[in-house]
């Protein structure tokens, strides 16, 4: 008896840890008193002026005031109400959300939950030449020629959500944007307040990695003008999520202008099936689509979980349409770092779209040191676009996403580990399309195909990179081979089979 | 000289094998485009287990002391579950756990005997087997155990039934006895069984409904009550 009486009090107790929550989609709006030019900042309408977006919008008039009254008496409390979704995500019991299932204005109930995110490991790494880092993580994106140009990542707003900003308002790195007041708005999300200079450092090596300038003058990011919102979304370094703030910091990001949104969020196989990893079946991947058609260009970190075979794919929501996901490259070879997550989407989309360093060197809480993760990969990429975007100033946000992924050192190639590769200011600098060149040729000897090498390689980054197709147009296999011979055999293929071949600047296919 | 050009063209060719080099390959395997119907949140799912518990008394018993944290076992075997929704699982268990109620040496026992020994215990080992209901908590979850509560019943045979006492002789020798087969203890056991866990991890508890022991010493009934934590391997 005394044991059932146990089990009772730990299911109840279990039932109690699981809260009930839930999004709540809502019929209709109301429009009367909305007024999206006092509603929106100044740079939110003109994002969406840039963007053929209609200044007016249904889905970013609040949700119905009188409506989020009602849950609110109807339910435990009210997580937050989304306006681009028209849905309130609110905590209730079985009985609450029955009665609020049948209220008239109530169109569907679906179930929110928590799951884990998953954010880079920041261990110290044991590095004695921390300048070659901190030079190598900005050079593999041709970085000094932006800073050549004067394109700094000026008049650009960057939103960040992350878990903390620990000493952001103090540390030296970020003098000249604070001296500047270029932290234009700043919000914690998990407990409504203002301060976000503490918790998780994880959010000041990302902001450090788009922004940064150490003492000596030398940046760790490449957007060392851009203008930052702050939104602190997560709790802890890798603790349970809540989805809504990150739905949460991204409508009050465009509510507030934000051109770029940096997240090195991922929901993974605590929350999914791999299969469902494809742009729609997530909250936060939907979120991020929903942000992209508002003109923001979202710049996520594919994941770290590269070395895990029972997640072999992407997380939420790098796996979404129409967002920059990023992987991570070993600074030291330009080639995948093994951690980063692989593509491609469930649904056979490309991903990651590009990839950047995957070590860097940048400030922590209090000092710098050498991170790794896509997390940090992510917002060197974040900070490469906002420059790009200074470079090319009217393009929209869709469009520079084609753009970054036609700068990747690899475009046209792509493969499901580097995407078109690490972008390269050049693009944006000089104009030039690096697709042309005649480096190599592929020689076919019945099933056997070879490359004939007639530029040797002036980089160690100059690696001869393959893929095989098969019939059906799916990717088999790709490889990354170093190039020390004038002739590499590529190896033997079956009849119907493509191969695609990457070498410096040319790309080249075949079909056996 | 012949030697040496031999070993250097060795070198040459070895340099020339090793001149190009795979520095990645990955293939694509498209097996994430459909749900699993193996997996922790698949249609069915398998583990092994490994746990420690420990007998806890409900009651006092003067005269049949049993010690709270001395009494302790291990526990390992083998379970399986059926996903019936994302909520609710079926599944049984094979397990093969030992118990050792180890007995305050007190001048007012009588059970298992009244002499003041060094340390006294008895011994069971148990061959189970249970049936469970597992309630999943984490709505929406991956391939992924996650927090759940089992709640069903299991019964056992006992393998072994021992009583083992350690005493001090007068010249500082040990002394070391074992009865075994005893037949005071009964030969099944059958109970109730709970759990809760996080993935790998679980606390467990089992509630025995039969009595352990026989007529005529129902009055030394052993703990009913026996929880633990425990382990899964994959």
């Amino acid at each position: 008896m005394r044991f059932l009486i146990i089990i009772v009090l730990l299911s109840l107790s279990f039932c109690g840890v699981a809260q009930n929550k839930y999004w709540v989609y809502l019929t209709d709006k109301d429009t009367v008193g909305y007024n999206p030019y006092s509603f929106l900042d100044q740079k939110a309408i003109d994002r969406r002026i840039q963007n053929d977006i209609p200044v007016f919008d249904i889905s970013d008039v609040p949700v119905n005031q009188i409506y989020v009254n009602t849950l609110s008496e109807m339910s435990d409390s009210i997580a937050f109400a989304s306006r681009w979704f028209n849905a309130v995500c609110l905590y209730a019991d079985n009985q609450q959300i029955n009665k609020i299932s049948v209220l008239p204005f109530v169109r569907e109930i679906e179930q929110a939950a928590s799951g884990f995110f998953t954010v880079a490991e920041t261990d110290t790494l044991p590095l004695s030449d921390d300048s070659w880092l901190q030079e190598k993580q900005l050079s593999l994106m041709q970085g000094e020629l932006f800073h050549q140009a004067g394109i700094t990542g000026k008049g650009i707003r960057v939103a960040i959500f992350d878990g903390g900003f620990p000493n952001v308002d103090v540390l030296p790195c970020f003098k000249h944007i604070r001296d500047n007041n270029r932290i234009i708005k700043t919000w914690d999300f998990t407990r409504n307040k203002e301060n976000v200079y503490g918790f998780s450092s994880h959010g000041t090596t990302v902001m450090c990695c788009i922004a940064g300038i150490d003492t000596t003058g030398r940046p760790f990011g490449l957007a060392t003008d851009a203008e930052f919102l702050l939104a602190r979304t997560e709790v802890n370094a890798e603790p349970f999520s809540e989805e809504e703030n990150w739905i949460a910091a991204l409508e009050w990001a465009d509510q507030n202008g934000a051109d770029v949104v940096n997240s090195s969020l991922g929901y993974t196989f605590n929350r999914y099936f791999p299969y469902q990893m494809d742009g729609k079946t997530s909250f936060v991947s939907r979120g991020a689509a929903k942000a992209a058609s508002k003109g923001i260009l979202v710049v996520n970190a594919a994941g770290n979980e590269g070395e895990k075979e029972n997640w072999k794919i992407i997380g939420a929501p790098a796996d979404a349409d129409s967002i920059l996901s990023v992987g991570g490259v070993d600074p030291e070879n330009g080639i995948h770092i093994s951690f980063s997550s692989y593509g491609p989407t469930a649904d056979g989309r490309l991903n990651p779209n590009v990839c950047a360093s995957g070590k860097v060197w940048a400030y922590g809480k209090k000092t710098p040191g050498a991170k790794y993760g896509t997390s940090f990969a992510s917002p060197l990429t974040a900070g490469f676009v906002a420059c790009a975007m200074q470079a090319k100033p009217g393009v929209k946000a869709m469009d520079m996403l084609f753009e970054i992924q036609k700068s990747g050192h690899l475009y046209p190639y792509f493969d499901y580990a580097h995407g078109y590769g690490v972008p390269q200011a050049s693009y944006f600098t000089s104009g030039l399309s690096t697709a042309i060149s005649a480096d190599f040729k592929l020689q076919v000897d019945g099933k056997t195909a070879i490359a004939i090498i007639t530029q040797k390689p002036t980089s160690g980054l100059d690696y001869l990179y393959l893929q095989c197709w098969n019939e059906s147009g799916k990717m088999e296999w790709y490889k990354v081979l170093s190039v020390n011979e004038e002739k590499i055999d590529l190896g033997v293929f079956t009849a119907g089979q493509i191969i695609k071949v990457h070498y410096r600047n040319q790309t080249e296919s075949m079909t056996f | 000289m012949k030697k040496l050009f031999f070993s250097f063209s060795l070198f040459l060719l070895a340099l020339a094998i090793h001149a190009q080099s795979t520095l990645m390959e990955e293939s694509v395997i498209p097996a994430d485009s459909a749900r699993p119907d193996f997996g922790s949140n698949g249609k069915s799912f398998y583990n092994s287990f490994f746990g420690l518990q420990f007998m806890v008394p409900t009651e006092v018993n003067d005269k049949a002391p049993v010690r709270l944290l001395s009494s302790s076992g291990f526990r390992f075997g083998w379970m399986q579950k059926y996903r019936i929704s994302n909520f609710f699982s079926v599944g049984y268990l094979v397990d093969f756990n030992t118990y050792d109620y180890s007995y305050d040496q007190t001048t007012v026992k009588n059970f298992p005997d009244t002499i003041i020994h060094k340390q006294q215990s008895i011994g069971i080992s148990s061959l189970d087997g249970g049936l469970y209901f597992r309630f999943n908590f984490d709505t929406r979850r991956g391939n992924f155990i996650g927090h759940y509560l089992d709640a069903g019943a299991y019964a056992g045979y006992h393998v072994s039934r021992s009583l083992s006492t350690t005493d001090e002789t007068d010249f500082d020798q040990i002394s070391r006895n074992r009865i075994s087969r005893l037949h005071y203890i009964e030969r099944y056991q059958y109970g109730l069984y709970g759990a809760i866990g996080l993935n790998k991890f679980t606390i467990y508890g089992r509630y025995r409904l039969s009595d352990l022991i026989e007529w005529p010493y129902q009055s030394a009934e052993l703990p009913r009550l026996t929880v633990g934590i425990g382990f899964c391997f994959f």
